[in-house]
């Protein structure tokens, strides 16, 4: 018997890749990141590949990079893999067709993913792959988790012997993240499968100077296309040894694999083919139908595609036939395996070796991991039963435009009535999926039963939802869908029942657990009306235990993961109650055991806590009350929002139908206000009797929930009985009352203002100005107070103090309430940016956390102001941010300068004092802007009256660019993935292009968008994910290469040391004419840190002289001054006193303390080095420092 | 000029800058990101930790009533 273990895909796709290879060349991207943070932890830890060699992991700084280091290794005889995915594999594309046209045995292994069109998608579909497969490089689908490890290892066989490499590939998140219990291939049977003759022979063919010779030449019209055609017999021969190493795969392991496999009726006559994780859904579902005739083919090897197998796989009976692809080629006559499944038969059919066509039909499904369900299936047949089959058609969608989608009855599904179906609804972070992760392995390896767990989440940092969906059951479960019918529902957040449908696929007599601050007596009228009738209508037993109280009362603050876990497995009868209880304490035991007895102790109690607190609730069944679900939106919200936003957040996107989305993702901005997260149970309150009204809290906000304005008392006069206050404590302005609301339902509660507020209440004892409290209390009294506060203007832009952070509190923002994590270290400066010039302001946003929270659907954070102005943003990729920003540079300069041009030949009609103020007014400070945007408004007045008087066409071009003559801020806007690594080279030639452009890196030191890799910013001795065991080389300066070209601004900024610096910096490096580099130190909850403390560890960082605050300013040169001005203070503390609060830098000292103590060391050399450096540049003049233009 | 009625009278003062003149508002305090300005309570008004402060200038620039004035740092021997 093999020996059964629990992975996801990733893990047992690595395991094998790590095993069969000497070198891997990585670099992260979401799905496939988790594949070479294993390899990198194994490889760390000294764990040996099949020849007893620990294989070499090498980090690129983009996947262009990792493609070319995997190709030089290759050439170089080494066997060489790399794991990535959609955009990733796009950026390999040129390398693969030289690895392939050279005939090179490698394998990519690919979480296959979406690929950013109108939008990007992290999700699983086949557009990546299929973008692939005109490289030459041969692919091979794998439609399980089994099926993952086990191609992943015919690939690696097949390759060496067929020379061709390969791309091995699973659905992204529906495989490469599913858990499932699988058959584990042992070392012994992949040493079974490798040849090492074929190894040698691939190292043979390697550059070698002992025997030389040339590898890629360049050539003419004489010989290339020969060239090409040379390779064929290789591929033709590849199907062949594919399916040999299947063959001997099934001799080793007992499970079968063909090229195509056929499941279903032999005398089918209706056939559906497909490949990836629908293929199993397609097989189950042909089981469980009852109707006779219907077959499915799960293809395997796609390239190079073997007519002859497929239709050897083919029942001579079949009649029609139904080809779904995963991707979506537009413009097309029909997807590539339609087209191919196409061609074979009519080749077939017209070579006279098939008698007649069956009818072929192609239809997408599943893009961006849409659903694909048993439901959807059964469409299908009954589509190829019709006399007129939709030719191309959809599934999944409502395609309400070009009506090709098909009908389908949600309402059939095939789950196994022997297998327990648990559906559970948590809050990101809470636990819940670690728990059910650790309930999968507790069931998996400790009975016989098979597992399966699938997680969603959506895409909010903070306070996202999660649902788990586990199924336990005495079969194998080859299910790649969502839980379609459950029989047992867990809500472990009680809001989430009043907002979401958490009931929907409830099965009859479903068991269902809510944590309820509610006891049993009491919880049933808390219940929406539309819950309390599925409950009734379909038997549902609810149960109900206030966890949240449980666990405090244990000891285990707010994790009530353990406590709902212990509920679980009382209540779902997956195993026998006595027996779960104590496996669940032996897992317990096991992780904590390390972290000693007390913890392991408070665990144990939590779980028998839980138990005595577990009570079933005694339906009323014939009292259902009236309490409707909480609206999602409110009355007042736009149309679109209604419509189309709303449905999203209430987790019906699903439905909507193509009409509803915009056809180029166009969308509006500043829709984030309409959701009230109410993420959080403590927010800020604030006390204007002793508040200094400095603006240090509104600074900090990493949600933008803090707002100031100073207005007339006369205001006052309508204002709720509750609404705060104060006189405003400026001089000068009488009668003038400030007041400062904290807008509670938006609030994460992370913190950060109130350590941020320099008040000391001097009569009682640790009481700030503005200070952390139950929010519930008052809730409704905020609500009232926001309504009022909204309707005090905001205050002037031209009349507000912009050079002060207590100037700049009275600055709109423009960016609020994004989903960034809880005190998160990036938005502030976002927020600050939109504040600072933000109505006319274009950020070009590189892909990462800022373009996740930035930008990612159903709401989004850039707004607008009252006057209709705020930012336009846009994201094109991760590699080209720069690039992005610079044309966007370079587009409103050329529009500004025709825009100019055509008001000085209109100056005789519009006036020459006019138009001369209009091309050569003054655009620096905000009264000047705000002048200009007057006069422009003017002007595009007067050029409509002479569009309607003349139809003056010269009025006419103008009118169609006169929104660029007020002066347009662009910044360039992204991560240090981006700005170090993957962008270095576009951000080091706009810097150099001299254009205006300003760019703020927002510097976590790691790649914190796909989970905290290391990036070329990752400080020496801290560890990430791929740089597990500590980094060995320092930081780059980035600071001091951009001042190297002499013409671009340069700041080193960090809020929590200096919010004056940061905010100073930000509006020189606007004000300067040439290119501008801000690096902005930003905490990040991948620094192991508690979130509250973040600004305080940029203090430390900037005390320890870790992150020096300095600026360099070209024009103070040319003004004949000092231009590098160093503007914190020489380091107080040591190194060590800053970075050891931090785990991303104690970790080492746990696994590896003498190291973590060299490391340290070197560290503190390095900071003072630096510090020198830094510091001889300070005292330097402006004629140490050359210009460069 | 005409005179002013009681209420105006008051409404000016109150538009004073109160030049030179500290009245407390805590700007300087709120604004100092090296915290090197210690509040002395209620008319005291404040003292400055010079070994912490670092010439920055943000205090005298946000005060509204240009009661601080940036001087040399005193040279040791003077100190």
């Amino acid at each position: 018997m093999p020996a059964k273990r629990t992975f996801d895909a990733n893990e047992a796709v690595a395991r094998v890749a790590y095993a069969v290879s000497e070198i891997c060349s990585i670099y992260p991207i979401t799905p496939s990141s988790p594949m070479a943070e294993s390899a990198d932890v194994w490889s760390a830890s000294r764990r040996p590949n099949l020849w007893g060699h620990v294989p070499d992991i090498i980090e690129m700084q983009s996947e262009g990079g990792a493609a070319g280091t995997a190709h030089g290794a290759l050439q170089t005889g080494a066997l060489t893999t790399t794991f990535t995915a959609s955009q990733g594999l796009m950026l390999m594309l040129p390398n693969m067709y030289k690895i392939a046209g050279e005939l090179t045995s490698a394998v990519f292994h690919v979480a296959a993913r979406s690929l950013a069109a109108q939008a990007l998608s992290i999700f699983g579909d086949h557009q990546d792959v299929m973008a692939a497969r005109t490289t030459g490089f041969g692919l091979l689908a794998a439609s399980s988790v089994q099926a993952a490890q086990d191609l992943a290892l015919i690939t690696h066989a097949a390759t060496l012997e067929a020379r061709v490499p390969f791309i091995h590939f699973f659905d992204g998140f529906r495989t490469s993240h599913e858990v499932a219990k699988i058959d584990e291939l042992s070392e012994d049977e992949m040493r079974a499968m490798i040849n090492n003759e074929l190894v040698y022979k691939h190292r043979q063919r390697a550059l070698n100077p002992d025997n030389p010779f040339i590898r890629g030449t360049a050539q003419n019209p004489d010989v290339y296309f020969q060239g090409r055609e040379s390779a064929n017999s290789f591929y033709i021969a590849t199907p062949g040894i594919v399916q040999m190493a299947m063959d001997r795969f099934a001799e080793i392991t007992g499970r079968r694999y063909k090229l195509f496999d056929y499941h279903g009726d032999p005398q089918a006559d209706k056939v559906i083919i497909l490949m990836g994780s629908g293929a199993d859904t397609v097989m189950q579902t042909v089981d469980a139908l009852p109707d006779k005739g219907l077959g499915m083919i799960n293809v395997r090897l796609y390239r190079p595609f073997s007519a002859e197998h497929l239709l050897a796989a083919l029942p001579e009976t079949v009649k029609s036939v139904a080809v779904l692809d995963r991707t979506k080629e537009i413009g097309a006559n029909g997807e590539p395996l339609y087209q191919d499944v196409v061609t074979a038969l009519a080749e077939s059919v017209s070579d006279g070796s098939r008698g007649t066509m069956p009818r072929v039909i192609g239809g997408r499904y599943g893009l961006s991991s849409k659903e694909f369900t048993p439901a959807m299936v059964k469409a299908i047949y009954e589509e190829l039963d019709k006399p007129k089959p939709k030719r191309h058609f959809t599934i999944g969608i409502n395609d309400d435009v070009t009506h090709l989608s098909l009908d389908y009855d949600e309402s059939f599904q095939i789950e196994s009535e022997k297998s327990t179906r648990a559906l559970f609804f948590g809050l990101g972070a809470d636990g819940t999926v670690g728990a059910n992760k650790n309930s999968i392995k507790i069931i998996g390896e400790n009975t016989d039963l098979y597992c399966q767990g699938y997680f969603v989440y959506d895409s909010k940092k903070s306070g996202s939802r999660t649902v788990s969906h586990l199924r336990f059951g005495p079969d194998e479960i080859h299910a790649p869908y969502l839980i379609q019918s459950a029989n047992f529902i867990a809500v472990h957040k009680f809001d989430h029942v009043q907002k979401i449908e958490v009931l929907r696929h409830a099965a009859e007599g479903a068991v269902f657990l809510l944590n309820s601050p509610y006891p049993a007596d009491r919880v049933w009228d808390e219940l929406p009306k539309p819950v309390q009738e599925i409950i009734v209508d379909r038997r549902i037993r609810l149960h109900v235990i206030d966890a949240t109280s449980v666990a405090r009362e244990a000891g285990m603050g707010k994790r009530i993961n353990t406590v709902m876990q212990a509920c679980f497995f009382a209540l779902s009868g997956v195993l026998p109650r006595d027996e779960a209880i104590a496996q669940i304490k032996k897992a317990i035991e096991k992780t904590y055991k390390s972290k000693g007895q007390a913890v392991v102790d408070k665990n144990f109690a939590a779980v028998d806590a839980a138990l005595d607190h577990l009570h079933e609730v005694d339906i009323p069944r014939h009292r259902i009350g009236s309490r409707p679900m909480d609206p999602v939106v409110p009355e007042n919200a736009p149309g679109f929002v209604k419509e189309v936003t709303a449905q999203m957040m209430r987790g019906h996107g699903d439905d909507l139908p193509v009409s509803k989305l915009p056809a180029d993702g166009t969308y509006p901005s500043g829709t984030t206000q309409w959701e009230k997260g109410n993420v959080s149970d403590i927010v800020p309150a604030w006390r204007d009797d002793i508040c200094i009204q400095c603006g240090n809290c509104s600074f900090v906000c990493p949600h933008s929930v803090i707002r100031a304005k100073f207005f007339h008392e006369s205001a006052l006069e309508s204002a709720p009985e509750s609404f705060p206050s104060a006189p405003i404590t400026a001089r000068g302005f009488p009668e003038t009352r400030y007041s400062l609301q904290v807008y509670a339902e938006d609030c994460t509660g992370c913190g950060l203002c109130v350590e941020a507020c320099p008040v000391r209440s001097p009569d009682e004892e640790g009481v700030r100005a503005i200070n952390l409290t139950e929010k519930k209390p008052l809730l409704e009294e905020s609500r009232e107070n926001i309504r009022f506060f909204e309707t005090i203007a905001y205050n002037d832009r031209a009349k507000v103090d912009y050079s002060s952070v207590r100037g700049a509190q009275f600055l709109e923002p423009l960016f609020e309430f994004s989903g960034a994590c809880a005190g998160c270290g990036e938005t502030p400066y976002v927020r600050l940016l939109s504040q600072l010039f933000g109505p006319r302001l274009l950020v070009a946003n590189a892909t990462g956390c800022s373009s996740i929270y930035g930008g990612n659907l159903p709401t989004t954070p850039w707004a607008k102001n009252a006057e209709g102005n705020g930012p336009a943003w846009s994201n094109s990729l991760f590699e080209d941010n720069a690039e992005f920003g610079l044309g966007m540079r370079i587009a409103a300069d050329h529009h500004m300068d025709i825009a100019k041009g055509l008001v000085t030949k209109l100056a005789p009609s519009l006036g020459e004092d006019f138009a001369d103020e209009i091309v050569h007014g003054r655009q620096r400070v905000g009264s000047e802007l705000r002048a200009q945007r007057a006069r422009v408004a003017d002007l595009r007045n007067r050029l409509m009256q002479m569009v309607r008087d003349s139809n003056d066409q010269d009025a006419a071009a103008q009118l169609s660019i006169v929104d660029h003559l007020v002066r347009r801020s662009i910044w360039i806007v992204g991560g240090d993935g981006w700005a170090y690594d993957i962008g270095s080279g576009g951000l080091d030639h706009v810097l150099a292009s001299g254009r205006n452009v300003n760019v703020l890196v927002l510097d976590t030191e790691v790649y914190s968008n796909t989970g905290g890799q290391m990036s070329k910013a990752t400080p020496l001795g801290a560890s990430a994910k791929f740089a597990s065991a500590g980094k060995r080389i320092g930081k780059k300066d980035l600071a001091l290469q951009a001042v190297s070209y002499g013409n671009v601004y340069v700041a080193q900024v960090a809020m929590g040391a200096n919010p004056q610096q940061t905010l100073l910096a930000l509006r020189e490096a606007e004000e300067y004419s040439g290119p501008s580099l801000i690096l902005a130190y930003s905490h990040c909850i991948a620094h192991g840190i508690d979130m509250a403390q973040g600004l305080n560890q940029q203090k430390l960082a900037t005390a320890a002289g870790y992150w020096p605050l300095i600026r360099f300013n070209p024009a103070l040169r040319d003004a004949g001054k000092k231009p590098f001005v160093l503007d914190s203070p020489r380091p107080s503390i040591p190194f060590k006193d800053y970075a050891y609060n931090e785990n991303r830098y104690k970790i080492l000292t746990r696994t590896n303390p003498e190291e973590a103590e060299r490391m340290l060391k070197s560290a503190q050399e390095l900071v003072e080095m630096r510090w020198q450096t830094y510091e001889h540049m300070a005292q330097q003049g402006p004629a140490k420092f050359q210009r460069s233009h | 000029m005409r005179n002013l009625s009681e209420s105006d009278a008051l409404f000016e003062a109150r538009r004073c800058l109160s030049c030179g003149n500290c009245f407390e508002c805590d700007g300087c305090y709120g604004a100092c990101p090296e915290d090197a300005i210690i509040k002395l309570g209620p008319g005291k008004r404040y003292k400055y930790n010079y070994d912490r402060c670092t010439g920055c200038a943000v205090c005298y620039e946000q005060c509204p009533c240009h009661a601080i004035e940036m001087v040399d740092e005193p040279l040791p021997a003077q100190a």
